[in-house]
């Protein structure tokens, strides 16, 4: 039930909920009450802006000669994002429906997935000799572009296939990238080496250039952040939507809630508003929680799937998610790696199929959302045993209401001269995670260069 | 920066990497009753965890690939590999193709790019004479492709622009034979040579987030004008506290809060009953002050307080238990801000791990860490700075950390010259050239570590005058370099800029995220005039008006909150009834510690943990995430009803006495005097008691109507637990 809005929920902003004014801003209640609240954030920080930058000449002004400004980020516009972004409030930029902008969806799958279980070239001599277990058979493998075999087990994906939104770039790594699982999913989510990134990840990067936003602007589904999402933006990690609240006693969490919330006003300290402003959040995900999650006709979550399903109920909450992140294990296949038929196969079919029923359930509002997958790093070419060891050159898949320029995607060279025993890098990550930002968010070449600092951004053709 | 940049974290405690809902590979076995979240646990089949325990395996040692090998197969980031296996290629690390970090923008393929062949071959001394002058050149070569490094872009010396430049100073780069002199000279000629340095490294985290809306309102609170007192107490007593806060304007709550990793029952009576003079200087001799039964227990840690000799030693014995230096380093760590009387002495240890900041777990780091926080930090924590800072450079770990270990004469690195200027000393703004850092890698050389131990070889060392900033040296023998390079190194730490640079982090950690201008000249100038010495430093700043002025005005970060809140809730140690030690490599009370770590990672700020050299910011706009905020709140309310079983807790409704107040109202003061250390407002008080549904005047029994576990609850996420 919606709780009747009164002006002392938001005692701040002098526009009634019933107001006419609030009524033409759309949506529901609940949303048009944030937009409001948005439309008079927005104003104060044009405000705050202006006598921010008077201020801050004036003590650029006022220090003795200290040289080089303080505030040089290498990230540049940094600066002043994170200086506004102590408030996480919501931009009237962004609607309620998935933005023009939408959505990136990074899935890690931990543990170094084979690649070439995935997508492999059809009929290759190459493989057919040095891992004869491993090869994706020709018969209920599904055909791509440029006589590529993608696993059986990607089924449940087969009617984005055909509608040009699920591809995948081969051979992707980057020099950085050692083959320990540790140095490389960091380099991975750092989008380089620690110390190019002065520790903060490549999507926490990335949502400096997207703006200000709402309190779940960036969320990783898990207990914890992955680095990707570490930084200053304050990205939330959620277990589940359910999760992401107050425990104890059921009886007196929303007294509790209201009670630090009234404490925390006219404190005389800033950090009034990040606890308020996290109050919000918490209360957001409250009501998306006790209203329950029904997924769309015919959808059905399981394993990796409850990930996903946080972000779908997220995203049609009106949560405004622009970045998020999923981690899958398991993919450390040293034994018994079963492409065929076994362990990877099905491993893979259940990535799929919560994929699939991650983009069903979202209906239309998948035309702004991507889902970009990927691993630290593949595995050799050649089987060892009953499974395969850590290699490079892995696989990149994309799932994008935006079409895609084919299935398989990026540069391609063949398997006869491999780069010591690994496939070799024919794509590099960070270009293809760029072009994928790029392709979703409409980045310019140049915003994309100061998410991976240390090097040239290089676009990859991903989309249509 | 870090060697490699990566702190490989543990593998998973039982070696899995399954568990993907977190940034560790860490898998959340909680023994007593937690329940496993997260999706890598849930899509775990018994053959996914069988197939993720790599750290079981003997290692990618065993798999001979010669010529197909892994690039980094002898790198240092097999963290999956046996140790033995690892050990073999530590320290002197075996020819490999991998990054080679020289400067901040690292050294690239011959063409441009980061390939990773090294371009000089092999590392280190081991070179074959007749590759010598190649090798030289080249290494010379790259110092002055960096020369003309700026920010975002660097000439690199391999690259067309590096190339370039030596062409420029001596015409066709690649047939000049170039030495060091003639090079450096050249550079110091040059005009970027002589700019004061643009390259950063790491920001200025905490002056720059304070730049904002946020900083300024702190301004505001922030006195303009300060007094220096005979005493502290002279100080606390004559102070007004002007500015308005909820924090309680007591100077015995105040010291306790700002001097200490929480305020419990026991500091303030020992304050009160001392006398803040007396006090302080009792907590500025820790060494005089007993060890209280939870330090005694420290060394139910395997690893507790051996030597690196001791642990390289034990190894396989420590590695069969699942003992791991580094991290049982962070986790006696946590028991003492928990639970020693030592409590300034541990806030100047944590506060100095940040500044001279090794990572707590880095490559090559294992054997090392421990010893760095024992013999390095602790050794002078309130000693003298030049001394730690001359015993850090003579360390392995930040030896390893920063790559000092692979600077030879012949080819430089200059990571650990580079934050031994930025970081550990001068500061960013200390106005050091691009030369300086330059001049300063090749007077650190020599220095190097073998078998996880520091030793100094004469034959790696640079021989020839040096002069970074304003100070000079000879340097004219490879004996004498070692005691060079400590005479700059003491130089550093008694340079203005460095007095000026810890004053500010100083001032920021003990009075405000704005510290005032005037404490930080009068804190710079004691350090000065005392030579480097921390204690008068620290009595200068007690002293001051500042301080005491300054109540309210600090956040506690998460490591703080939850330290504060053991402490405050007076957990000790001491496994509840029906507590089951499962696993046998631990004890409840290590068991315990290991689960407070597991959440301070989980709210990303545990002992020395940053990552990066730069050590976590000191202000509260960098820790503002709502998720570890609710976080937080949910692990106090955990504690708060004993649900972390390693640890004997007062039931919430024995909270405020065995027999509490029958009125709400009552009741209420009695859990705010207990928990926040002072009365509410009656405003306050009529917010906290409609948790209980209740005014100040009903009746309400030992549980508050149910209610009292959620009144403590939200009496740790009030404004008076959140600030000191």
């Amino acid at each position: 039930m919606e709780k009747k809005l009164s002006m002392s929920d938001h005692p701040k902003f002098a526009v009634h909920p019933d107001c006419p004014d609030v009524r033409r801003l759309g949506g529901n209640r609940f949303e048009r009450m944030l937009r409001a609240e948005a439309a008079a954030v927005e104003a104060e920080n044009l405000a705050e802006r202006d006598k921010l930058r008077m201020l801050n000449d004036l003590e650029e002004q006022q220090q003795d000669g200290r040289g080089v400004t303080r505030r040089t980020f290498v990230a540049g516009a940094a600066a002043v994002t994170t200086a506004l972004a102590t408030s996480q409030f919501v931009s009237t930029r962004a609607s309620f429906a998935a933005t023009p902008t939408g959505t990136l969806i990074h899935v890690f799958l931990y543990g170094g997935l084979d690649g070439l279980a995935l997508v492999a070239p059809a009929n290759d001599p190459v493989l057919a000799r040095v891992r004869p277990d491993q090869l994706l058979p020709e018969n209920g493998s599904i055909a791509l572009d440029r006589n590529f075999m993608l696993t059986g087990s990607f089924a449940p994906l087969q009617s984005f296939l055909d509608a040009g939104q699920l591809g995948f770039v081969p051979a992707v790594t980057d020099p950085r990238l050692s083959l320990s699982h540790f140095q490389a999913a960091d380099a991975c989510n750092l989008g380089g080496l620690p110390g190019e990134t002065g520790g903060r990840g490549f999507l926490d990067s990335l949502v400096d250039v997207l703006g200000p936003g709402s309190a779940f602007r960036s969320v990783g589904i898990g207990n914890t952040l992955p680095r990707s999402l570490v930084g200053t933006n304050g990205a939330l990690a959620l277990g589940s939507v359910g999760s992401f609240n107050l425990n104890g006693d059921d009886r007196f969490k929303a007294a509790t809630a209201k009670a630090i919330g009234s404490l925390f006003t006219g404190i005389n300290h800033p950090v009034q508003e990040s606890v308020r402003d996290g109050l919000k959040a918490l209360g957001l995900a409250q009501k998306l929680a006790a209203d329950g999650y029904e997924p769309a006709e015919g959808v059905e979550y399981q394993g990796i799937g409850y990930a996903f399903q946080q972000l779908a109920h997220l995203i049609k909450g009106g949560a405004n998610v622009r970045v998020a992140t999923i981690g899958m294990g398991g993919w450390d296949t040293h034994e018994n790696q079963g492409t065929r038929e076994g362990y990877v196969f099905n491993h893979l079919g259940e990535l799929a199929s919560a994929m699939s029923a991650f983009f069903t359930d979202l209906g239309d509002r998948a035309a702004n959302v991507t889902v970009m997958v990927s691993s630290e790093f593949g595995r050799r070419v050649s089987q060892n045993g009953s499974g395969t060891d850590h290699g490079r050159g892995g696989v990149v898949c994309i799932l994008s209401g935006k079409r895609l320029a084919g299935s398989l995607l990026g540069r391609w060279e063949g398997l006869d001269e491999l780069d010591g025993g690994n496939v070799p890098e024919y794509n590099n990550m960070f270009n293809v995670f760029g072009s994928v930002m790029q392709g979703r968010f409409g980045l310019t070449n140049a915003e994309v260069d100061k998410i991976f600092p240390r090097q040239k951004y290089a676009p990859v053709k991903l989309f249509a | 920066m870090p060697n490699r940049n990566v702190p490989p974290r543990r593998p998973a405690e039982d070696g899995r990497w399954d568990d993907r809902s977190g940034s560790y590979p860490r898998q959340r076995d909680h023994e007593d009753g937690y329940g496993r979240e997260g999706y890598g646990e849930r899509t775990q089949t018994g053959r996914g965890q069988e197939r993720s325990a790599y750290a079981d395996r003997a290692g990618y040692g065993d798999t001979s690939y010669g010529d197909q090998g892994y690039r980094h197969q002898y790198g240092p980031y097999s963290d999956g590999r046996s140790r033995e296996a690892q050990q073999q290629y530590a320290p002197a690390p075996a020819p490999r193709r991998g990054p080679q970090w020289v400067g901040p923008q690292g050294v690239p393929a011959p063409g441009g790019g980061y390939g990773y062949e090294d371009p000089t071959g092999p590392v280190g001394s081991d070179y074959d004479e007749d590759d010598a002058p190649v090798g030289r050149r080249r290494a010379l070569a790259v110092l002055g492709g960096t020369a003309a490094v700026a920010v975002g872009g660097a000439a690199l010396a391999l690259t067309p622009q590096g190339r370039g430049i030596v062409s420029d100073l001596f015409g066709d780069g690649d047939q000049v034979d170039v030495t060091a002199d003639q090079l450096n000279a050249a550079i110091g000629d040059t005009p970027a040579g002589q700019q004061p340095s643009t390259v950063r490294t790491y920001t200025e985290q905490n002056e720059s987030y304070m730049g904002s809306r946020a900083g300024n309102e702190l301004r505001k609170n922030s006195p303009k004008t300060g007094q220096l007192y005979s005493s502290p107490s002279a100080a606390a007593a004559a102070t007004k506290v002007t500015v308005k806060t909820v924090l309680a304007k007591d100077p015995i709550r105040h010291l306790a809060s700002r001097t200490t990793f929480g305020i419990n029952t026991k500091t303030t009576a020992d304050i009160k009953r001392m006398g803040i003079d007396r006090w302080l200087r009792w907590q500025l001799e820790p060494d005089k002050i007993a060890p209280t039964p939870a330090e005694l227990k420290l060394s139910e840690h395997a690893t507790y307080n051996l030597t690196i000799k001791q642990l390289r030693e034990q190894r396989e014995a420590l590695n069969q238990k699942d003992a791991h230096a580094d991290q049982e380093v962070i986790q006696t760590t946590i028991a003492r801000q928990i639970w020693s009387d030592r409590q300034l002495f541990e806030v100047m240890v944590d506060f100095w791990n940040d500044f001279l900041h090794v990572a707590a777990f880095f490559d090559g780091g294992e054997m090392t860490r421990a010893s760095f926080d024992r013999d390095v930090i602790r050794k002078h924590a309130l000693g003298n700075y030049a001394d730690m800072l001359v015993a850090a450079n003579r360390h392995p770990a930040p030896l390893v950390y920063l790559n000092q270990n692979q600077s030879t004469k012949d080819r430089v690195n200059e990571n650990l010259a580079r934050e031994n200027l930025e970081l550990y000393s001068v500061g960013v703004d200390g106005k050091y050239t691009e030369q300086d850092v330059k001049q300063a890698a090749l007077l650190q050389t020599g220095r190097d570590v073998r078998d996880d131990e520091y030793v100094y070889r004469p034959e790696a060392h640079y021989v020839g005058p040096v002069k970074i900033m304003g100070f000079k040296h000879a340097n004219s023998s490879a004996e004498g370099g070692e005691a060079a390079a400590e005479a700059y190194f003491r130089y550093l730490a008694l340079h203005k800029s460095t007095a000026r640079y810890i004053a500010m982090n100083l001032a920021t950690r003990f009075v405000s995220d704005t510290p005032p201008k005037t404490l930080v000249d009068r804190l710079a100038k004691s350090y000065t005039t005392n030579k480097g010495r921390i204690k008068p430093v620290l009595m200068t700043l007690f002293s001051s008006s500042e301080f005491w002025a300054s109540v309210g005005q600090k956040v506690r970060r998460p490591m703080e909150y939850l330290t504060a809140t053991y402490r405050t809730l007076g957990i000790q140690p001491g496994a509840q009834q029906g507590y089951e030690q499962n696993n046998e490599n631990r004890t409840p009370f290590t068991e315990g510690l290991r689960q407070i770590r597991n959440k301070m990672e989980e709210l990303g700020h545990f002992p020395f943990g940053m990552p990066t050299p730069n050590g976590y910011p000191d202000i509260f706009v960098a820790w503002t995430s709502a998720g570890t905020m609710i976080n937080g709140w949910n692990e106090a309310n955990d504690i708060i009803h004993g649900n972390r079983r390693t640890f004997a807790y007062t039931v919430p409704e024995k909270l405020a006495g065995a027999k509490p107040p029958a009125t709400a109202g009552a009741y209420l003061d009695a859990l705010s005097k207990k928990l926040v250390h002072q009365k509410l407002s009656a405003k306050e008080k009529t917010q906290l008691l409609a948790i209980a549904g209740v005014a100040s005047g009903a009746r309400v029994d030992a549980t508050f109507n149910g209610a009292v576990g959620a009144i403590a609850r939200a009496l740790l996420a009030s404004p008076q637990h959140h600030l000191r």
